[in-house]
């Protein structure tokens, strides 16, 4: 389903392409008639599906992996700043305690964003999206699609985390004085960061409005 | 599943003409159901799996510890270390219910668990400055952290502990004894006070605290191997703090130990020589400890006998402590001073308890040998039948120290007061000076009885008839003429005495001379008397030439008058015309 017939609020909008039996060549978007050449495109070979295969199985096992990993991205110190020998391990969330107790706010609320907000509320949305379409739910397919759309483009947000650790690891290392030393939680965390981004990726949003097509077709 | 449902109505509704491939398809999706894609997850839950058990398998014991104060000590920050490896962490700092103490809870590492017994200790490390030197001075950068001391392996678990307030001065790992010594008053000893053994620094004391009965302090040391050895059974150990200060007949004696030992203390020992070698003494004995090493010799006696005396004087000067001695050999000691008062004979008294030690005197047979000595109580008994008293008397009379002295007096009535039943009584007497100040009483009060109004008023009377007597004017004028008679004889008897000597020379031929003359002159006086005497013609002549001469010189008196008168007459003569 395109994007500008989603758009359109509840108004019928003629046929689908999977209802035409018709599918996009993934790699060259030749419009081919499913099975007609056994499920490969005629043109780049490449092998055609109406919808992404195996979306919700697939979504499904990424977001789970997601869940699992965030739990030692968080527990686990994501990095420890040394200043003149002493140190402590800092956890995500005991990083940003740090930073308000420091009275960064504005930083400390980026970090939270980046750090708990995004990656939980993908997580929470992905979830949404998966029971919904897997409960055939008819309810906002909208708001739903919009949700989808806001995920993907919070996607490349995601490892702004990640990448202030590295940038400060490179940066701050003077020796006795001040050093950040990278922890096993960022790991974790770009663990989680990128098997979302693959979740989002492999949840088909067109599925949402199968169901209504099924439904009312 | 639901790319079943997906297919099927993909393949049935609508676009019949397709051809029936989806069939084929839909059993291939079928088969996706396991899709490997769920290998992802499964890799996930195994690894946070491992990470849970690794986690809770590498979790060491956690355990808490009281401490008075968390001065330095940060949650989560300070560590606990075992001879500088870290082997924990302090996650939590709060107050106890009360409010009296701090809390700390923290966890070690694994493999800490076996050392968590009773016997582990916990202490904060902190820069500490004292006598002994400076320690901890690293933290002073690096912050406080807790030391572990580990107990001994396979006692009781033990997950709470008291944290001490300074380090342990033995840790469990140094070799030696532990020895406990028992003293009246703690002195100058302190935790770290050293143990000396000849000049040798061997041990520390570990603490002190007050004996079950807080009669006594218990001092805790410890001796370090290998000079635990020499601490035997009967050893002696003394107090070396401060300055030794003696006077003696050979002038003044310092004696200090090391300068350290006078600020903070220390303690000596020493182990007598005896002929059978004693056994070494075993960890926890308990030891006396003596104040100076004199009175290591005077502790060795155990007998002790308690006596009371009582004396009705005043004993200022005597303390407890003070020597009782016989002969002006020590042989007790004076343990206690009161004062009893009876109420219906309004009558105080002064109870002295002292202790006599029979064994400083050595008793011996008729051959001069030693004998065992009978009992003292016999003894004392019978040497009271033959005069034994007690009585006080200054030993020092700068400070008026007194002492009980022990004399045979014989023939002195033995008066005892009786008011103990604890202690048997030894009978007194009053001192010298009290005898000395008795007697002064008595004659003062003899000599307060003579009726000295009366004897004045009679000498007063007396007195004043003899001045009567005395002042009366003739009286006064015997004494006047009696002092110029006196003066007159002393000018005579002055001049006497310049004449007499050249007179006496001459006296005898004098006294020749003038019989001779007196003859001589009585011969003349008897002519004399021949021609001059009344019936001498020579006395009628001289009758006549007197009057003749006393009538010449009237005669010569007028004319001289004329002469004076009228001088011309001489020429001009007597016939005066021209007047």
């Amino acid at each position: 389903m395109s994007r500008a017939a989603c758009k359109h609020s509840g108004e019928p909008y003629g046929s689908s392409a999977r209802l035409a039996g018709m599918a996009s060549c993934h790699v060259c978007h030749l419009v081919v008639k499913k099975g007609s050449v056994g499920g490969y495109c005629p043109r780049c070979k490449t092998p055609v599906h109406s919808r992404k295969v195996d979306s919700l199985n697939r979504t499904w096992a990424l977001v789970i992996t997601a869940i699992i990993l965030y739990i030692p991205a968080n527990l686990y110190p994501v990095m420890t700043v040394s200043k003149f020998g002493q140190g402590e391990p800092s956890t995500i969330v005991s990083g940003v305690m740090h930073l308000i107790h420091s009275g960064m706010w504005p930083l400390a609320m980026i970090v939270f964003i980046a750090s708990i907000i995004v990656p939980v509320g993908k997580l929470a949305v992905l979830v949404y999206l998966l029971l919904s379409v897997q409960y055939s739910s008819l309810n906002h397919p909208h708001d739903r699609t919009r949700l989808y759309r806001i995920l993907e483009m919070f996607g490349h947000w995601s490892m702004v985390d990640v990448f202030l650790i590295s940038i400060l690891v490179a940066l701050v290392d003077m020796g006795f004085l001040a050093t950040i030393e990278p922890g096993v939680g960022v790991l974790y965390f770009g663990a989680v960061v990128i098997i979302t981004l693959f979740a989002s990726r492999a949840f088909d949003p067109r599925l949402i409005w199968d169901v209504i097509d099924d439904n009312t077709g | 599943m639901t790319t079943l449902d997906e297919t099927d109505p993909q393949a049935n509704m609508g676009f019949q003409d397709i051809p029936p491939a989806p069939p084929a398809r839909a059993q291939v999706d079928g088969k996706r159901n396991f899709s490997v894609i769920w290998i992802i997850p499964l890799v996930a839950l195994v690894v946070g799996c491992w990470l849970v058990y690794k986690t809770y398998s590498e979790k060491g014991p956690d355990v808490t510890i009281t401490f008075k104060s968390s001065e330095g000590i940060i949650a989560g920050k300070t560590l606990i270390k075992h001879k500088d490896v870290t082997i924990g962490i302090i996650n939590d700092v709060r107050l106890d219910d009360d409010f009296t103490s701090v809390i700390l809870k923290a966890s070690l590492v694994p493999g800490v668990e076996k050392y968590l017994t009773p016997s582990a200790k916990f202490w904060v490390v902190r820069p500490r400055f004292s006598l002994q030197g400076v320690s901890g001075l690293g933290t002073l950068v690096s912050g406080a952290y807790l030391e572990l001391e580990p107990g001994k392996k396979g006692g009781k678990k033990k997950r709470e502990f008291r944290g001490l307030d300074s380090p342990p001065l033995v840790r469990a790992d140094s070799q030696g004894i532990r020895i406990l010594l028992t003293t009246p008053t703690l002195g100058s000893l302190a935790v770290g006070s050293p143990v000396y053994y000849r000049g040798i620094p061997v041990g520390e004391v570990l603490g002190h605290d007050l004996s079950p009965d807080k009669r006594k302090v218990h001092v805790h040391a410890f001796i370090k191997a290998p000079y635990h050895w020499m601490v035997r059974e009967n050893t002696h150990f003394w107090s070396v703090s401060g300055i030794d200060l003696s006077f003696g007949a050979d002038g003044v004696r310092v004696q200090t130990a090391t300068l350290a030992s006078l600020l903070i203390g220390g303690v000596a020992f020493e182990t007598p020589e005896t002929l059978e070698e004693s056994k070494a003494a075993v960890d926890e004995s308990v030891f006396m400890l003596h104040p100076d090493r004199l009175t290591i010799t005077e502790n060795a006696y155990s007998q002790k006998i308690p006596f009371i005396l009582y004396f009705s004087g005043s004993v200022r000067g005597l303390k407890s402590g003070a020597p009782v001695e016989f002969r002006g050999i020590k042989i007790g000691t004076v343990t206690d001073i009161k004062m009893e008062f009876e109420r219906e004979k309004t009558n105080f008294k002064v109870a002295v308890l002292v202790q006599i030690e029979p064994e400083r005197v050595v008793e011996i047979d008729e051959k001069g040998e030693l004998s065992k000595m009978g009992s003292p109580y016999e003894l004392l008994e019978t040497l009271v039948d033959r005069g034994l008293r007690a009585q006080l008397e200054t030993g020092n009379y700068l400070t008026g120290q007194l002492y009980v002295n022990l004399t045979l007096k014989p023939g002195t009535p033995i008066t005892l007061v009786g008011g103990n039943k604890r202690f048997p009584e030894l009978p007194t007497v009053p001192s010298n000076f009290e005898e000395i100040s008795t007697f002064a009483y008595n004659f003062l009060a003899k000599l307060q009885s003579v009726p000295l109004d009366e004897i004045s008023k009679e000498l007063v009377a007396i007195l004043e008839g003899a001045n009567k007597t005395v002042n009366a004017p003739e009286v006064l004028n015997t004494i006047r003429s009696l002092d110029e008679a006196l003066v007159t004889l002393r000018g005579a008897a002055e001049k006497m005495d310049g004449m007499i000597e050249p007179v006496s020379e001459d006296l005898g031929e004098a006294a020749k001379a003038a019989q001779v003359a007196l003859q001589r002159s009585e011969e003349l006086m008897t002519l004399m008397m021949e021609v001059v005497g009344p019936d001498a013609p020579l006395n009628y002549r001289v009758m006549e030439l007197s009057q003749e001469l006393t009538s010449t010189s009237r005669s010569i008196r007028s004319f001289i008058d004329s002469m004076n008168r009228k001088p011309e007459s001489l020429v001009f003569g007597k016939g005066g015309g021209k007047k």
